[in-house]
C-alpha cells in the first residue's frame, strides 16, 4: 500500500511539473521554439507555409455566427459591402482611389474625371490596357454594368444605393419598367454618369465602388449577387488574384500576371479564416487587425510586436426612439420629447465612456461631434434633477416598464445596457433590457421596445441625417414617416461646398435637438493594429477608417521577418 | 435476420419524413427572418430589392407549400443551396463532412481504445494504481468543459510553446500526412478527454460487476487461466452496455462537435448546423438534420444487432 502511495506521489508530482512547464514556459519558449510559433516572433508560428514563402502578408477574417456579412469560410468577400482590408484592396480596383480622410482623390482604373458645373453630370477617361485576372480587357461597359447591377443587388452597402439612386432613370430601371440605365453611358474609353439631382459624395463613393467583370458576373442574378459561389473563385482587377482557396481554412492570393500597375513587394497574400482575431494575433497568423473592444486592445497592447495606430472615424451609437410607424401604430410612452430628453439627461455619459470606452468614446450632444466647427454647444449634461423633474412634466407612467432593445453581444455592450438600466432605475424608471437575435426586424417591424441601441458606422455626416428622411425604408417605421427633416436631409446629401454644407448642416443639428427622435450617445474610435516586427510600412502612410477603400501605399509595404 | 435488416431499414423511410415535417414546423414556430440575416441591417441596399429577394426564395408562400417543394426537390435530388450564404448544400456536405467525419473518426477509435482499455485494467486491478490514476482522469474529464481545456491547449501549445498550430485543418502550401497530424494533435486530444472519461468509468464498472458473477468464479474453479477468463468471459459480457455508448455515438461522425470546432476554427459541418439555426437558413437545417436523424437510426439499429450477436439468448426481430 505505502508503495502503490508512493508511486503515486511521484507520478502527481511529475504531472505537476509537466503542467508547470507547459504554462510557465511560454516566456523561454520563444527562444527555443525554434521555426515553430513563439509569441514573440510570430513570423515562425507552425501555421507558416513551408519552404520558403518571402514576402508573404498574412491576415485573418474571423468566422461568423451566421449571416451572409459573416464569413463563412468558403468564398473571398464580396467587395460591395464594406470594400474594407487589404484583401479587397488587392484584388479589386476603383474608378477613383481615395486618400485616407476618403475625400480626396487620385487616379486609379479611371486616369481622370470632370464634374459639369450643376454638378449633375459625370465623365471618366478609362485607362486603356488594364486587363482583368483571366486576361479580358477591362472596359468602359464594366463600369456600367457594376453601376446597373448593383442598383438591382439586394444586399450592399446603402452608400452606394444612396448615389446610384440620383442616376437619371434609376428607378425606372430598378423597378423593371425601362431596359437599359438611361444615365449611364459609354462611348470608347469614357463612362458619363448623368445625375437627376446632385449629390455631393459621389466621386468619394465613385472611390469606394470597386468595378466588376461583366463576362463574369452578367449570368448571376443580381438579387442573389452577394451569395454567389462566383465568390469562391472570382475574377479580379487588383495586383493580386485568387489562389488557392480551402474552405474553412485560409485562401492565397497571388500576383495577377495581367496587372499592369506597379508590382507589390508583397507576393503573396494569405487569409485565414480564424475563430478569434485576438489569438490569430498571438500566433503570429495576422499582421493586421482593427478593433474597437476594449479588452482586445488591452490584450493586443500586450503584444511587444503589435503597433497601435488610432483612427478616428465616425462610428456612433445612439438611442432610437420608437415613435409611431408608418401605418399609424405609434408608442404613447415616447411620444412626449421631454421624456426623450430626460433619458438624456438621467445617464451619466462622460463616466460610462471613460470607465467602458477608455480613450475611444466621444460623448455626442447631436449628430455633430463635438470638436466640429459646426457644432452648436448644447450639451445634454449629467443632471438626474432635471430628469425626474421632465418626467415629472410630461405626466411619465412610472409603473410602466421601458424596454430598451439592443443587439450586441460582446460583453461590453451588455454591461453598458446594465448601465444604462441603473441611471434610469435611479431617476425613478422601472427599467427592462431585451437582447435581440435579429435586430433590424426587432428594431423597425415588431417594435416591442421604447429604445433601442444602436451603431453606425457611416461614409460621411450626411449618412447620420439621412436616417431621418421619410424616404429611409427602416426608419420610416419608427418616425413615422415624418417629412420634417427630408429638405435638409437630402440638401446635405446632394451639396459639396464647404461653406453650404456647414450651415445645412448647423441647421439640422437645431432640427434634431428640437425633435430628438435619436438619442445620440458617443461616436467611438478605432485602433488599426500592424505587427511592425514583421511589417515595414513605407513612410508617410496614413491609416483611415477601416471598413472602406483607400490608399495604404500597399505596394510598398514589406515584410521584413 | 435479412427480413429483420429490411424491415429496419423501411421504418426509417416514414420516420425520418416525420422527423424532417416537425423540424420543418418547428422551425416556423422559431419565427426568423432569414432574410435579416441574409441581408443584414447595415447592408441592406433597398427595401424593394430585399422584398423582390424575399418572393424570389419563396419565403413569402405558406407554410405547408414551401414543405412539400422541399420534400420534392429532395426526392430529385435537389438538396438546394443555402439561402444564407449561396453555397449549395451539396457542396457544403462535399467539402465539410470529411473534415467532421476525420476529426471524430480518430477521436472516436482512440478514446475507445484508451477508455476500455484503462476501464477493463483499473477493473482488473482494482485499488491498483491504473484504477486510481484512471478514476482521477475520468473525473477531471467528465468535469472540465470542453471548451475551455481546448482553449487551455491552444495556449499552451499553440500560442507559448509554439509547437503546433492554433486552428484549421490544414496550412497553406502544406501538404501530407504531417500537415494534417499537426492540425489534428489539439482538436482531437480536447474530444478524445471527454468521450475517453465516460467510457473508461462505463467500462471499468461493468466489467467489475461481470468479474463478480457466479459464471466468473465458475470459469475460475474449472481452472481456465486468468487471461481467458477476462478476455473470453469477461470482456465479451462486459462490452454490450459500452457498445451501446459507443453506438450512439457514430451520429457524431456526420453532425460533428460545435464546441471543437468552434473553438479550433476547424472547418466540419457541426459550426454550419450552428450557424443555419442561428440565421432560419432552413434548407441547410433540414438537409443537415436529416443526416443526423439518419446516423441515429442506424446507430440504433446496429445496437439491435450488435446486441443480438454478442448475447445469444437475444433473438432479431423478436
Amino acid at each position: 500500500m505505502k508503495k502503490t502511495t508512493n508511486r503515486l506521489l511521484a507520478l502527481a508530482l511529475a504531472l505537476i511539473l509537466v503542467c508547470m512547464a507547459g504554462c510557465g514556459g511560454g516566456n523561454n519558449a520563444n527562444s527555443g521554439a525554434g521555426s515553430s510559433t513563439p509569441a514573440s516572433t510570430p513570423a515562425s508560428t507552425p501555421d507558416a507555409p513551408s519552404g520558403p514563402v518571402e514576402q508573404t502578408l498574412k491576415v485573418a477574417t474571423t468566422l461568423g455566427s451566421g449571416g451572409s456579412s459573416d464569413a463563412t469560410g468558403d468564398k473571398t468577400k464580396y467587395p460591395w459591402h464594406n470594400p474594407d482590408g487589404v484583401t479587397t484592396a488587392a484584388m479589386y480596383r476603383t474608378l477613383l482611389l481615395a486618400d485616407a480622410n476618403l475625400t480626396d482623390v487620385s487616379p486609379s482604373l479611371a486616369t481622370e474625371y470632370t464634374v459639369s458645373d450643376d454638378g449633375l453630370t459625370y465623365t471618366f477617361t478609362m485607362k486603356e490596357g488594364v486587363k482583368w485576372s483571366d486576361g479580358e480587357p477591362l472596359t468602359a461597359a464594366d463600369v456600367a454594368f457594376s453601376i446597373k447591377t448593383n442598383l438591382k443587388v439586394a444586399s450592399g452597402n446603402a452608400i452606394f444605393t444612396n448615389a446610384f439612386t440620383n442616376i437619371v432613370g434609376a428607378d425606372a430601371w430598378r423597378d423593371g419598367s425601362a431596359s437599359d440605365l438611361e444615365g449611364v453611358k459609354v462611348d470608347g474609353n469614357v463612362v458619363t454618369i448623368n445625375l437627376s439631382s446632385s449629390y455631393g459624395a459621389f466621386i468619394p463613393v465613385i472611390a469606394q465602388f470597386c468595378i466588376l467583370p461583366e463576362h463574369a458576373v452578367k449570368d448571376i442574378d443580381p438579387l442573389e449577387l452577394h451569395n454567389s459561389e462566383y465568390w469562391a473563385n472570382p475574377v479580379t482587377s487588383g495586383a493580386f488574384k485568387l489562389g488557392e482557396l480551402s474552405v474553412g481554412n485560409y485562401y492565397t492570393l497571388v500576383p495577377n500576371e495581367y496587372y499592369e500597375g506597379t508590382p507589390w513587394k508583397i507576393t503573396q497574400i494569405i487569409n485565414y479564416y480564424v475563430p478569434d482575431l485576438l489569438v490569430a494575433a498571438q500566433a503570429g497568423n495576422t499582421y493586421m487587425l482593427n478593433t474597437n473592444s476594449p479588452e482586445i486592445i488591452s490584450e493586443l497592447g500586450k503584444l511587444d510586436f503589435m503597433t497601435m495606430y488610432p483612427v478616428d472615424i465616425l462610428f456612433y451609437r445612439y438611442f432610437i426612439c420608437n415613435m409611431k410607424g408608418v401605418d399609424g401604430n405609434q408608442n404613447p410612452v415616447m411620444q412626449d420629447k421631454r421624456v426623450r430628453e430626460a433619458i438624456l439627461y438621467a445617464i451619466d455619459r462622460e463616466t460610462i465612456a471613460e470607465q467602458l470606452y477608455p480613450g475611444l468614446a466621444h460623448v455626442l450632444h447631436s449628430g455633430v461631434p463635438n470638436d466640429y466647427a459646426e457644432y452648436n454647444g448644447k450639451a445634454y449634461e449629467y443632471n438626474p434633477e432635471k430628469a425626474k423633474q421632465l418626467l415629472q412634466e410630461a405626466n411619465y407612467d412610472f409603473n410602466h416598464t421601458f424596454r430598451i432593445l439592443y443587439y450586441y453581444s460582446d460583453q461590453n455592450s451588455i454591461d453598458f445596457m446594465d448601465t444604462i438600466a441603473y441611471y434610469l432605475r435611479e431617476v425613478g424608471m422601472k427599467v427592462e433590457t431585451v437582447q435581440s437575435q435579429q435586430g433590424t426586424v426587432d428594431l423597425f417591424q415588431t417594435r416591442n421596445y421604447d429604445v433601442g441601441y444602436k451603431g453606425l458606422s457611416a461614409f460621411n455626416i450626411a449618412e447620420w441625417y439621412g436616417e431621418y428622411s421619410s424616404g429611409n425604408s427602416n426608419f420610416r417605421n419608427i418616425f413615422g414617416g415624418d417629412t420634417l427633416f427630408d429638405e435638409k436631409a437630402e440638401a446635405i446629401a446632394a451639396e459639396s461646398d464647404p461653406a453650404k454644407r456647414s450651415q445645412i448642416l448647423k441647421d439640422l443639428q437645431t432640427l434634431e435637438q428640437e425633435n430628438l427622435y435619436k438619442l445620440p450617445l458617443y461616436t467611438i474610435g478605432n485602433n488599426i493594429f500592424v505587427n511592425t516586427k514583421c511589417v515595414k510600412l513605407p513612410d508617410g502612410v496614413t491609416f483611415g477608417n477601416p471598413w472602406y477603400l483607400y490608399d495604404m501605399d500597399l505596394a510598398n509595404w514589406e515584410i521584413i521577418a | 435476420m435479412l427480413s429483420f435488416i429490411g424491415k429496419k431499414l423501411l421504418q426509417m423511410i416514414p420516420m425520418l419524413l416525420l422527423i424532417s415535417f416537425i423540424v420543418f414546423g418547428g422551425l416556423q414556430l422559431m419565427d426568423i427572418d432569414p432574410i435579416s440575416y441574409m441581408v443584414t441591417p447595415d447592408m441592406a441596399a433597398s427595401a424593394e430589392n430585399q422584398e423582390a429577394l424575399r418572393e424570389q426564395l419563396g419565403l413569402n408562400d405558406p407554410f405547408v407549400v414551401r414543405y412539400f417543394n422541399w420534400v420534392k426537390d429532395l426526392l430529385t435530388g435537389n438538396f438546394g443551396y443555402s439561402i444564407i450564404n449561396g453555397t449549395s448544400i451539396a457542396n457544403i456536405v462535399r467539402t465539410r463532412l470529411p473534415a467532421t467525419f476525420e476529426l471524430a473518426i480518430i477521436a472516436l477509435i482512440l478514446s475507445s481504445v484508451i477508455g476500455i482499455g484503462i476501464g477493463i485494467l483499473s477493473a482488473i486491478r482494482q485499488n491498483g494504481i491504473i484504477d486510481y490514476v484512471g478514476r482521477v482522469f475520468a473525473v477531471l474529464g467528465q468535469s472540465i468543459p470542453q471548451f475551455f481545456f481546448g482553449i487551455c491547449m491552444v495556449q499552451i501549445f499553440a500560442i507559448k510553446l509554439g509547437w503546433l498550430p492554433v486552428n484549421g485543418r490544414t496550412s497553406p502550401g502544406a501538404s501530407g500526412l504531417g500537415d494534417a497530424i499537426v492540425h489534428l494533435v489539439l482538436p482531437v486530444l480536447t474530444m478524445t478527454v471527454a468521450m475517453c472519461a465516460v467510457l473508461m468509468r462505463y467500462s471499468r464498472n461493468t466489467m467489475l460487476d461481470v468479474l463478480n458473477s457466479d459464471y466468473i468464479k465458475t470459469a475460475r474453479s474449472k481452472g481456465i487461466p486468468e487471461w481467458k477468463v477476462y478476455i473470453k468471459h469477461g470482456f465479451r459480457n462486459a462490452m454490450r452496455p459500452v457498445l451501446v455508448i459507443l453506438c450512439f455515438r457514430l451520429p457524431m461522425l456526420i453532425g460533428g462537435s460545435v464546441v471543437i470546432e468552434s473553438v479550433f476554427g476547424w472547418p466540419g459541418i457541426g459550426s454550419i448546423i450552428t450557424q443555419s439555426v442561428v440565421s432560419g437558413d432552413y434548407p441547410v437545417i433540414m438537409v443537415t438534420t436529416l443526416m443526423v436523424a439518419a446516423a441515429i437510426l442506424v446507430a440504433s439499429f446496429l445496437v439491435d444487432v450488435l446486441t443480438a450477436a454478442l448475447d445469444p439468448r437475444v433473438r432479431l426481430g423478436e
